[in-house]
């Protein structure tokens, strides 16, 4: 029970933080300039998607629809929601700690694992609120602007064209594994937060590991090979897999295997850290 | 008794007319001045993937045709209307005998004019019942596109059931900088279509013709 009330101050905590909403806001400015720019100039966008199609093919109906409005909100901010993720949660015990709150809160009759454990619940549900939010955005407003069609997505080995009564499971689908993908954020922010006396460290931390793997993952150096295969940033993606047809499952659980991994090494590591921090400086 | 009559006036063979026999197709042609069908189009081709799609095709003389789809569906680039623009403008083009196969008469429609945009075209006639079976047309703005065509019920009209496409498909390449997929732990197949075709079936059924 005593969990279950720490995780709700947690909230709280982050609820009146204002740079809580600055995620939240975030995503719905940029939203609204991608959903702006589509209806404005959206056709020249997908033309030079299918630019080289075009020189022997027609396509027929609505290309740009809520749909494909949808995915490319998606792939577009998917990249930067981690920043907005860590902002929050990277802050969790770092900040507490130094605001001095921290040791007064380890004076409360709960064990440090709960209270740690807490913090990981309250970072996740943060993390959920703002795929909700990106979801409902991206899919609901992009649907009621733009209008259900079939989904046109380019994979790296050509175009899938998916129907439209096909496409909203893929949604439903592509959400759950982001929101599994950045709860390794918020579970890698939470523990590098761990180690930090200050609220700035762990934030710019978790972004220089994301920027780092990002880049091991995306250069095409066969000496990368080996590792690729094992860092979360490889997998952040893995929602694509949802539009592709057939379904990769294979890919998809292999994914969701590496995360899961990643989310016990942090948690487990966390625990380490912050059952031996001394919160007494 | 033939063959001497064949030596003696040599003629008699060339029993092809290909001027006549596109007179013939064109005339036919000219009797539906619009119709409505429903069609299932089923693309094949290489770098791209997608159901069948059900659409509902109008035509209205002499080339315009009006394709609503409640989805997104994938045509050759005017596929349709070449053959019928073709047949519009019977005076712009030289019909010439190529020859026979199968028992169907092939004319090579040559342009009259240097900048038309059509620059050969070559019709597969089955003469008997005036249709045509299969076509290669060879435009500026398309290239070549090779159709064949199967008759039901709508012959009579010269209306096909249904038509299937083939077209060169190794100009298609996927933007890299737009498909990077950064979750891929392996090297990605060679994407671009070499030396590829793709075709694209069409059957039709539920004709209206006005």
């Amino acid at each position: 029970m005593i969990f279950l009330y720490s995780t709700y101050n947690e909230l709280i905590k982050i609820a009146l933080k204002p740079r809580s909403y600055l995620g939240l806001a975030a995503i719905t400015g940029l939203v609204g300039i991608i959903l702006f720019a589509l209806k404005a100039d959206g056709m020249s966008m997908i033309s030079f998607v299918t630019a080289s199609f075009e020189q022997t093919l027609r396509f027929e109906g609505e290309v740009l629809n809520g749909n494909l409005v949808a995915f490319i909100i998606l792939q577009m901010l998917i990249v930067h929601i981690p920043l907005l993720v860590a902002l929050v949660t990277g802050d969790l015990i770092s900040g507490e700690a130094a605001m001095g709150t921290l040791r007064m809160l380890a004076t409360k009759p709960i064990s440090r694992r709960q209270l740690l454990g807490s913090k990981f619940l309250a970072g996740g549900i943060y993390t959920l609120l703002i795929v909700i939010w990106l979801g409902v955005l991206a899919v609901v407003v992009g649907r009621w602007l733009f209008g259900p069609g079939d989904l046109m997505v380019l994979n790296s080995d050509g175009l899938v064209i998916l129907q439209e009564n096909d496409v909203l499971w893929r949604y439903a689908g592509a959400f759950c594994v982001a929101f599994f993908a950045l709860l390794t954020i918020s579970n890698l922010s939470i523990c590098l937060s761990c180690f930090s006396d200050n609220s700035i460290g762990p934030i710019v931390s978790t972004m220089a590991i994301i920027l780092l793997f990002t880049i091991i993952g995306t250069l095409d150096v066969p000496v990368f090979d080996p590792i690729r295969p094992y860092l979360f940033t490889t997998h952040m993606a893995s929602w694509r897999s949802f539009f592709e047809d057939p379904l990769p499952w294979e890919s998809i659980r292999n994914s969701l295997v590496v995360l899961t991994l990643h989310h016990v090494l942090f948690v487990t590591v966390a625990l380490f850290a912050f059952n031996r921090k001394d919160i007494t400086v | 008794m033939k063959y001497l009559l064949f030596l003696l006036f040599p003629w008699v063979l060339q029993a092809q007319n290909p001027e006549l026999t596109f007179k013939r197709l064109v005339q036919k042609f000219n009797l539906v001045k619009s119709y409505e069908v429903v069609a299932t189009i089923k693309p094949q081709i290489p770098l791209i993937r997608i159901l069948p799609v059900k659409a509902k095709i109008h035509f209205s003389y002499p080339s315009n045709f009006q394709v609503q789809s409640a989805g997104i569906s994938i045509l050759p680039k005017n596929g349709f209307s070449e053959l019928p623009l073709l047949f519009s403008k019977p005076d712009d083009f030289t019909a010439i005998a190529s020859g026979i196969e199968n028992s169907f008469e092939i004319i090579t429609l040559l342009p009259k004019q240097n900048d038309s945009n059509i620059i050969l075209a070559k019709i597969w006639v089955d003469a008997s019942a005036l249709l045509v079976v299969k076509s290669q047309i060879t435009s500026r703005s398309n290239g070549t596109i090779i159709c064949e065509f199967d008759y039901n019920q709508e012959k009579t009209w010269g209306l096909p059931a249904h038509m299937k496409f083939v077209m060169d498909v190794n100009k298609f390449k996927i933007p890299k900088g737009l498909a990077t997929d950064i979750n891929r732990t392996s090297r990605p197949a060679e994407t671009d279509a070499k030396s590829k075709k793709g075709t694209i079936d069409v059957y039709f059924n539920k004709y209206k013709v006005n």
